[in-house]
């Protein structure tokens, strides 16, 4: 029995993607620390930077909780489709 | 080492989603096994650990299929599944052991079945002085028991006892399929009553966290790696590690935590 392999390059694309948002996120926090150790911080943006934080917050939640466990789901019954195949 | 511990919330909307997920599962899974019978633990047994990590001696037992090349291999083809168990001794070769199940894909695991049945992971653990020692076998179930009456009555109960006699102090469980968590979740709260520390690695927390068990370590992975990714000894002696290590830091009963690894696909 073996799994669809697609399933790996599927996941690895998801996994890239949620590298990025990782990346975005810490540049949004260093934005936000660097206006707070400024000497006159500027409300209206760091409110933008935490907004845009908020955004990619769901949106690794969604990669993470739903897409992945949806993609671990294919590639767990891809295997026993083969199986049953043969 | 663990340092921000994410324990999965037992309300909320994660739990309900996660809930969600279990439903769909139980309402669909009769369509596939017609006899399955959802038995969770009635109550979660509980053992705490006074020793250190480094003087436990520590078990395996695996719903992954595990057994020798030489024994009898598991029914895989009856309905009613195989509740019978393997004895492993720690003294053999990885080569010599098989796995046989039908309920999900085993491929890497037939080439490195430490990343199902972590013998070696074990082995090396006690080497770099981590744990203390391991008993002289470890256990083989096949988790596709749909009907656990005689796993309750007869099988787990055999083997818990046979740990309890080798004084076992810690026992680490791993799971294969779907069906396999409920399985060994029943198996491990046996083993915890009999006063051994247990934990498993899940796969599936919607379907552990249903069943009850005293504690578990959640593995965003797909089955048949439910000890670490295939052919990487480091990464599967880490996950190992932090996964006993998260035994005595679990205070309350039916804990799961989430393990910080992300699955980076098949390593050849």
């Amino acid at each position: 029995m073996a799994v669809d392999k697609r399933t790996d390059q599927l996941m690895g694309h998801v996994e890239s993607m949620l590298a990025i948002i990782d990346d975005m996120n810490q540049d949004m926090q260093s934005r936000i620390d660097e206006e707070k150790a400024s000497g006159n911080p500027n409300e209206p943006r760091i409110n933008f930077y935490l907004s845009q934080q908020k955004r990619l917050i769901k949106l690794t939640d969604m990669l993470e909780e739903e897409i992945l466990e949806i993609l671990i789901g294919i590639r767990n019954i891809s295997g026993p489709i083969e199986y049953f195949e043969k | 080492m663990i340092h921000d511990m994410e324990v999965l919330e037992k309300e909320g909307p994660a739990y309900e989603r996660r809930k969600q997920r279990f439903q769909s599962w139980y309402e669909s899974v009769f369509k596939w096994h017609p006899n399955f019978m959802y038995t969770p633990n009635q109550v979660i047994n509980w053992t705490e650990i006074k020793k250190s990590m480094s003087e436990w001696k520590v078990g395996l037992v695996s719903s992954s299929g595990a057994h020798l090349r030489s024994q009898k291999p598991f029914d895989i083809v009856s309905d009613e599944g195989d509740w019978s168990y393997r004895e492993i001794p720690v003294e053999t070769d990885p080569k010599d052991i098989m796995i046989s199940d039908s309920h999900y894909d085993h491929s890497d695991a037939d080439l490195d079945v430490n990343c199902m049945f972590p013998i070696v992971t074990l082995k090396e653990l006690v080497k770099d002085g981590v744990i203390g020692s391991i008993p002289s076998k470890f256990y083989g179930f096949m988790g596709f028991v749909p009907v656990p009456q005689d796993l309750i009555t007869q099988t787990a109960p055999e083997v818990a006892q046979k740990l309890a006699d080798e004084k076992v102090d810690v026992v680490i469980l791993t799971p294969g399929c779907a069906v396999c968590h409920q399985t060994l979740g029943i198996i491990q709260n046996i083993i915890e009553g009999v006063g051994i520390t247990t934990i498993m690695t899940t796969l599936k927390p919607e379907l552990t966290e249903q069943v009850h068990v005293p504690r578990a370590a959640y593995l965003k992975y797909p089955y048949g790696y439910s000890a670490g990714p295939a052919n990487d000894l480091n990464m599967q002696k880490t996950i190992v590690k932090d996964v006993l290590e998260l035994i005595p830091v679990i205070k309350e009963p039916g804990s799961i935590v989430k393990m910080p690894y992300r699955w980076h696909g098949h390593i050849e």
